[in-house]
């Protein structure tokens, strides 16, 4: 027998009621940088105004190692499960449940699993949720389309590269027909490449701008990258897209 | 004794779907409501028959009656066809990890991770009955809604 209401939207809504708005990041392809992004901006955010960082990364998530923590852990209260605050940040990844697990989900369960982290986890007032989404266009992004539609603004993360892009190129395609909030592109770990400036022209999807590459980022924690050259340009990204 | 707070979160998620049901279809009073928990959320009965009790006040469902129907949990493994119940595997939860139980309470759908069809070692099987918490119907106005 299908049930009749999904009690999540209740709980979904009304989290959603307080946080001034979600930024996701988004990609065609794995390896972009897009977590790192993602935790960069909410480490950057968090020192404007309140920050969350939603890891729905089921098959990967990344984001407490971008924290330097092993796990983010929670607590419980009767409106739901608190995250931890990290440095300025408070972080739930499905890594809190998992704990260094791999998560064998298939289709709906995937979409499942997200619905019921974002209803279950109580983030309290925000200024600003980031999610750390999963590459490609299947369950996860989709179903976070769908959550967050109203309050969402994507950033795609792309390698200015034709294999990163035509691949991003085709998540964005489906954001655009499903008249997503898109907050536009950042080509990160290189120098820009022209074809994308023309394509996102082509489809009216800005380019926030771009990143070079920056090899010693790897593995360290974003509250270590303070004053580096990369977030200096992530920040100037940031700024100029009115993002932060 | 741990306290059981995640009910009491669940029960708000319930009081305020159904409040925006009514909102949608202009519903003053609902008389009853049913609900169906999965023996695999291991959620306490009891505390969420509280918690709904407590947070309904002043709410269309203050007057309504509640339901709750236990579901057991059977799982079926993809790749060797085993079929087999939460309870026989919920042994293997505990020595995994400290607080592995409570993962699957939270996250049901995370059970995959923590415990292996009983007959061939997979994690790749599917919950086929008694998942989670489920608003199945209610009667609302004179009728049933849904």
């Amino acid at each position: 027998m299908t049930p009749a209401l999904d009690l999540r939207d209740g709980l979904i809504s009304g989290r959603l009621e307080e946080i001034g708005r979600v930024l996701l990041f988004a990609s065609g392809k794995g390896g972009v940088g897009k977590s790192t992004l993602s935790a960069s901006t909410a480490y950057l955010l968090s020192s404007r105004g309140s920050v969350g960082v939603l890891d729905l990364d089921l098959h990967g998530p990344s984001i407490p190692a971008l924290f330097g923590i092993a796990s983010c852990s929670f607590r419980e209260s009767r409106e739901g499960l608190v995250p931890a605050k990290v440095d300025t940040v408070h972080v739930m990844s499905i890594d809190s449940f998992v704990r260094g697990r791999g998560l064998p989900a298939r289709g709906v369960r995937k979409a499942e699993t997200m619905k019921d982290m974002m209803a279950i986890t109580n983030f309290g007032p925000l200024d600003t949720l980031v999610v750390d989404l999963p590459p490609g266009t299947g369950d996860e992004f989709l179903t976070a389309l769908e959550m967050f539609r109203g309050r969402e603004g994507i950033v795609f993360v792309t390698q200015p590269s034709m294999l990163s892009w035509n691949v991003t190129k085709r998540a964005l395609g489906i954001a655009v027909a499903m008249k997503s909030g898109i907050a536009g592109v950042i080509q990160n770990m290189g120098r820009p490449l022209r074809q994308i400036e023309r394509d996102c022209s082509k489809m009216g999807v800005p380019v926030l701008g771009s990143i070079g590459y920056h090899g010693s980022i790897s593995d360290r924690p974003v509250s270590r990258l303070r004053g580096s050259a990369f977030m200096r340009e992530l920040k100037n990204v940031l700024e100029a897209a009115s993002l932060l | 004794m741990v306290p059981k707070m995640h009910e009491w979160s669940l029960a708000a998620g319930i009081i305020q779907t159904v409040e925006d049901e009514c909102r949608r279809q202009s519903i003053t009073r609902v008389q009853s409501l049913e609900l169906s928990v999965g023996e695999l959320a291991q959620i306490e009965v009891d505390t969420l028959r509280e918690a709904l009790s407590h947070l309904k006040k002043g709410t269309a469902m203050s007057g309504s009656r509640i339901t709750i129907r236990k579901e057991r949990t059977r799982m079926s493994c993809r790749k060797c066809m085993h079929a087999w119940s939460f309870m026989e595997s919920r042994k293997q939860l505990s020595p995994l990890q400290k607080g592995g139980d409570n993962a699957v309470h939270y996250l049901p759908s995370t059970v995959n991770a923590f415990i292996t069809c009983p007959s061939c070692g997979s994690p790749d099987f599917d919950i086929v009955s008694g998942f989670g918490l489920s608003i199945m119907s209610f009667t609302a106005d004179g009728r049933k809604r849904a």
